[in-house]
């Protein structure tokens, strides 16, 4: 029975050898416990740096505006999205340094598709000049070798012609970024270099399909601004894409769907992975423009789980009709 | 020193088994969040993967990717391993990951005297047969024309790129430009690297038990893991069927036992019923497994032998149960009446 069992009454001596003992344990768990804990993403850092947020691009004394142009050719139906959103003078303004995140993750050509396509930059490059930017800056982290990169898609040499700078990265540009309240980027590190000192920040990515994710648009685009071992994140990709949209507030971005990349994205490889869909899209509000770009790919917003994500921590609406888009 | 000994209460008893539990759930949570471990919250130490990034020699990887006569090679031959795989594809990686990959290796020729035009040549080591159709079926480009190699049963070409299943190898040949000669040098690069292949397809030798009727031309794919959202179900070979207007997906998977075959047919019921799934009324050739609806679709699935097999996201019910009906006929004549 229970009741009968019998222990034993320790001495007074006994009992504070005992608990000295078990203090020291229990001490000892604590500090390795300490010593262990971090609240940081990056647990094996070597050296302790300041964690910053990365500046707010956004042009916040308008409306978010949304423009979308039809046709074949980048720099026209550029041209036409932006006028149709009262030009580009009311992004840009005299002496502004404006920066351009492209997507170059691939050392591909642009028959593919599956980079910024150099049409358009130029289009871009010189709009930015006309509206009086002091200068504009190229930058992306691909995936592949970055000079490779730049060099086969064809951007290098166009930003240079257009008149651009490109900043392809270093490893010293990289500074640790956190998201607030962010769960996946907390002090990891970002391209940081290139969005110091610059006023406006423009996103170019093209629509196009995605293993992962389902799509690759313009709130995708800003993870060629990771640097670290970022393809952890493909485990938790729609989490990771919301919170580069917020992390990520830019001044305007372009969508372009001037052809869609269906399926076997992101890289492709095949022209019949594409679909001339001739349409490009102006919008100060990414997740908008996200939202529509599904549209092109034939998906959902529901199917797309990043878009209400990115909706829901406040990036953007999904209901990109709100904008009261033009259509030209 | 004398020592004392007093009676241990109920109560006491009481509190000490309830710490026991406690400390036993929170053992078994720890072991349950260890398991499902997101990566991109808790990182591996970068340290353990830079050693992946040490390329093999590049005379091995030269002599896997040869270059043909009037080519020269242009830029770097790369390797990748499972740990880098990303760096080259990004978020395609999973596709191959999750089907075997060993090994990538990608190199640039250009014809000789023409600056503006390359070639890529990606040489995906899949370590299986089996694995290579796996990923050459799953990514097949609708409308591509068949490619007449020697030697080689499984390729495709489309207007600016080869494909192709060779041995435990899937090969993409993709050109920079398309102009007429791409096709002659597409060829050419492919011709140089085939004979250097074991070209065998061990291993999917049951997508033949798809019945031949209905069945749309180069449809039939084979996936590797996580079928239809369900994580118990992998290794399924899938087939499109048109009948008139209504198109449905047909799905077979060779099991290691009749009794494996049933459990999973089970256990993927109940992953139907847990999303929501309806068994509706049984039809008349399949009176023991009821077609469940689930969003508007339906599955109709059943085991035969060591085969899980069935018709997914149906849309209509008589073409779900002629779909399954033939492919269970083929199935019996298939395996010798296996029951």
């Amino acid at each position: 029975m229970a009741s009968n069992e019998k222990i034993e009454i320790l001495s007074r001596r006994r009992f504070l050898v005992r608990s000295a003992k078990a203090g020291v344990c229990a001490g000892f768990t604590c500090a390795a416990g300490l010593f262990f804990h971090t609240d940081t993403a990056t647990p094996f850092r070597s050296t302790p740096q300041k964690v910053r947020l990365l500046p707010d691009f956004s042009l916040t004394e308008r409306s978010p505006r949304m423009a979308v142009a039809r046709g074949p050719n980048r720099g026209r139906t550029f041209r036409k999205a932006i006028g149709a959103m009262g030009g580009m003078s009311t992004i840009i303004e005299k002496g502004d340094r404006v920066l351009l995140k492209v997507n170059a993750a691939f050392a591909s050509p642009p028959l593919l598709s599956a980079t910024t396509h150099p049409d358009l930059l130029e289009s871009v490059i010189h709009l930015c000049l006309e509206a009086g930017a002091s200068s504009v800056t190229i930058t992306d982290n691909p995936i592949n070798d970055p000079a490779a990169c730049f060099a086969l898609t064809g951007i290098g040499k166009i930003a240079r012609q257009a008149g651009a700078r490109v900043m392809a990265p270093r490893e010293h540009w990289f500074k640790k970024v956190s998201v607030k309240d962010g769960r996946l980027i907390r002090a990891w590190p970002v391209l940081y270099e290139p969005l110091r000192d610059i006023d406006k920040l423009i996103g170019i990515a093209p629509v196009k399909d995605h293993h992962r994710s389902g799509a690759s648009m313009t709130m995708k685009n800003w993870y060629g601004l990771l640097g670290g071992r970022r393809n952890v994140f493909h485990q938790d990709i729609h989490n990771i894409i919301k919170e580069l949209a917020v992390m990520v507030r830019p001044s305007l971005v372009i969508l372009d769907g001037t052809v869609t990349m269906m399926r076997n994205g992101p890289t492709g490889g095949s022209l019949s992975d594409l679909r001339q869909t001739d349409t490009l899209i102006v919008s100060t509000d990414q997740v908008a423009a996200d939202a529509f770009g599904a549209t092109l790919l034939e998906k959902s917003v529901d199917s797309l789980a990043f878009i209400k994500k990115a909706e829901r921590a406040g990036a953007g609406t999904a209901a990109w009709r709100s904008l009261n888009p033009v259509f030209v | 020193m004398k020592r004392q000994r007093v009676s241990i209460g109920r109560a006491e008893k009481t509190i000490g088994w309830v710490i026991l539990t406690l400390l036993l759930a929170i053992t078994i949570v720890f072991l349950h969040i260890q398991r499902r471990m997101n990566p991109a919250i808790y990182p591996v130490s970068p340290g353990l993967f830079d050693a992946t990034d040490v390329k093999p020699g590049a005379a091995s990887a030269a002599s896997a990717i040869p270059v043909p006569e009037g080519m020269t090679p242009f830029g770097e031959i790369e390797s990748f391993t499972p740990d880098t795989l990303s760096n080259k594809i990004n978020g395609k990686a999973e596709l191959y990951l999750s089907s075997g990959f060993v090994q990538l290796t990608s190199r640039r020729l250009r014809p000789k005297g023409d600056a503006d035009t390359w070639t890529e040549i990606y040489l995906y080591d899949m370590g299986t047969p089996r694995n290579a159709w796996s990923v050459f079926s799953t990514q097949r480009r609708e409308g591509a024309e068949p490619v007449s190699l020697k030697g080689v049963t499984e390729a495709y070409g489309t207007e600016n790129a080869l494909f192709m299943a060779v041995g435990k190898h899937y090969l993409e040949i993709v050109a920079s430009r398309v102009s007429e000669n791409t096709r002659p040098i597409l060829s050419k690069i492919a011709k140089a690297l085939i004979p250097q292949k074991v070209n065998t397809l061990a291993g999917v030798s049951d997508r033949a038990l798809f019945p031949g009727t209905g069945l749309v031309p180069d449809s039939i794919e084979l996936v590797s893991r996580n079928v239809f959202g369900f994580d118990r179900l992998d290794n399924v070979f899938i087939a499109r069927y048109r009948f008139g207007n209504e198109e449905v997906t047909a799905f077979l998977s060779r099991r290691k036992s009749p009794e494996a075959a049933h459990l999973l047919a089970k256990a993927y019921r109940e992953f139907l019923h847990d999303f929501g799934g309806k068994a509706i009324s049984s039809t008349k050739r399949f009176p023991d497994d009821p077609p469940v609806e689930i969003m508007g679709t339906l599955e109709l699935f059943f085991a035969h032998g060591p085969f899980f097999a069935g018709v997914h996201e149906a849309e209509n019910l008589d073409v779900a149960e002629k779909a399954a009906a033939s492919l269970k006929a083929q199935l019996e004549k298939g395996t010798d009446g296996f029951q």
